[in-house]
């Protein structure tokens, strides 16, 4: 006889793994109501730093825009009459449908006006909004930790 | 008379409206146990808990273009969905949720008509969906179809015949065709006498439903349907109602001819009435039913799929031998015990 009863027995034990499942918690979570913590070095969409007086830190050296491989940063500067020797910055922006996330730019900034926050969720209709200005970049390092986890 | 005729409707109703009303919660419900048993949660965004995922797809289903291919044989492929849509509910005539009910003075039979030959024209009718089956897969004009038509044709009309081996060890036991009759007469479910023949019949009840592992008329994993795969919209809509309906009829015949029907509420009867004890043996009945359904979806979730031959094999070698064994021990046991 081709079958052999004795194959019934690694039935009943897939048959008791599954049931077992059955009565677990699912890993899946409903993800836009929860929402998994983010890991503490999480590496999103990169934003923009402060200073102390509410303007960017940046200093248009344009390092970062060097630095980035898809060439998603563009940096406008004129110098500034009062301080020959500064730039001003007229227009930073980068395009986050663009960005790769690695990070180059962040360790390209010799002032540190660059960070890597835990912003992930772009989705959008509209390919052209996904162009950062300066105040949507700094807007990603204030939001930052405020999307509280609904997990745990 | 008048009666009779209203008795009559009400009957035909409820026994049409049982498979039609089931039929989308247990797709939503086999969703959702398949869900957990995979660490998943399953559809739960329309309604309450995704419970109207089903009518959604539904009329989703019913939105679709009506799609007949080209050198189809217009007739035989739009007949062929009816013929299996028309007798899986056809056979819920003669399924038994209870025995009888006497209330007001009058006799109530909790099934549509007792048939003095239910059995065979349940198996006669899920004969005739290998029509459905054959017809769909000639009339598509693919080779696809075509080919997958003759594996579920081969699978079915083997399968077919176990199912009614399995049976006639219960028609031996019981001495009648009539399924009211044969769930009366269980004073001990049948699956226990007859536990080979409970096993022939569940095996043979998940191939003729063309269910995992048995599943190779649709073979989702790697071949992706075979004799519906030219339908679409509400055609191939018939076809999934048909399978869901069968599955539930081979459900309710396995509780009404194997686990005893309403067992073992019928010996509470002296102690809490006749209504209640027909109450709880409608609740017995139906909890039988859909134990019977989760287990279908958890061996889905379990099995993996059985090579066409392995089937073959595990058909005619397997459970035809089980099936007369079964048979054997029907009689012995008819002679002796049953005597």
């Amino acid at each position: 006889m081709s079958f052999r009863f004795d194959s019934l027995l690694p039935i009943a034990r897939g048959l008791s793994i599954t049931l077992r499942e059955f009565f677990r918690q699912p890993v899946t979570i409903r993800y836009p109501e929860q929402k998994r913590t983010l890991s503490s070095i999480y590496r999103g969409a990169v934003g923009m730093r402060r200073r102390p007086d509410g303007r960017p830190k940046c200093v248009g050296c344009g390092l970062c825009e060097t630095a980035c491989p898809n060439e998603c940063i563009t940096i406008t500067t004129e110098s500034n009459p009062a301080q020959p020797t500064d730039k001003v910055v007229t227009s930073y922006t980068l395009d986050v449908g663009r960005c790769l996330f690695c990070g180059l730019c962040v360790e390209a900034c010799p002032v540190e006006a660059l960070e890597m926050t835990d912003a992930y969720n772009f989705s959008t209709d509209d390919r052209s909004t996904l162009i950062y200005d300066v105040d949507r970049l700094m807007d990603l390092v204030d939001k930052q930790g405020k999307e509280v986890s609904t997990l745990e | 008379m008048t009666e009779l005729v209203i008795a009559v409707i009400v009957k035909s109703l409820i026994a049409f409206a049982i498979p039609l009303l089931v039929v989308p919660p247990l797709i939503w419900g086999e969703r959702r146990i398949l869900g957990r048993i995979q660490s998943r949660i399953g559809p739960n965004r329309v309604g309450p808990f995704g419970a109207f995922q089903t009518l959604a797809d539904a009329v989703k289903l019913l939105g679709k273009e009506d799609m007949i291919p080209a050198g189809a044989d217009r007739a035989l492929f739009i007949l062929a969905p009816f013929l299996l849509f028309v007798p899986s509910f056809m056979a819920w005539s003669v399924v038994p949720i209870g025995t009888e009910l006497h209330i007001f003075g009058r006799v109530i039979g909790l099934y549509p008509t007792d048939l003095n030959v239910g059995l065979l024209y349940i198996l006669a009718l899920t004969s005739v969906s290998v029509y459905g089956i054959v017809m769909a897969g000639w009339a598509s004009n693919s080779k696809y179809a075509l080919l997958g038509s003759l594996r579920s044709s081969a699978q079915m009309i083997s399968y077919e015949i176990m199912l009614g081996l399995a049976l006639v060890g219960v028609v031996v036991l019981a001495g009648s065709l009539s399924l009211p009759e044969i769930v009366r007469q269980q004073q001990v479910p049948y699956a226990i006498p007859l536990i080979i023949g409970t096993f022939v019949f569940v095996c043979a009840a998940l191939a003729e439903t063309n269910r995992a592992p048995f599943d190779l008329p649709e073979a989702e994993t790697e071949l992706v349907s075979g004799y519906h795969v030219e339908y679409s919209g509400w055609r191939f809509s018939f076809f999934f109602l048909a399978e869901y309906a069968n599955m539930l009829l081979a459900s309710f015949l396995v509780s009404a001819v194997f686990l005893g029907g309403g067992w073992p509420a019928q010996f509470l009867e002296p102690y809490i009435g006749h209504l209640w004890a027909t109450l709880l043996a409608l609740f017995f009945m139906v909890s039988k039913v859909f134990l019977f359904l989760f287990f279908y979806f958890w061996l889905r979730a379990t099995l993996p799929r059985f090579r066409y031959d392995q089937m073959m094999n595990f058909c005619w070698k397997v459970l035809l031998p089980l099936g007369l064994l079964n048979l054997a021990v029907a009689t012995v046991l008819k002679l002796t015990v049953y005597a």
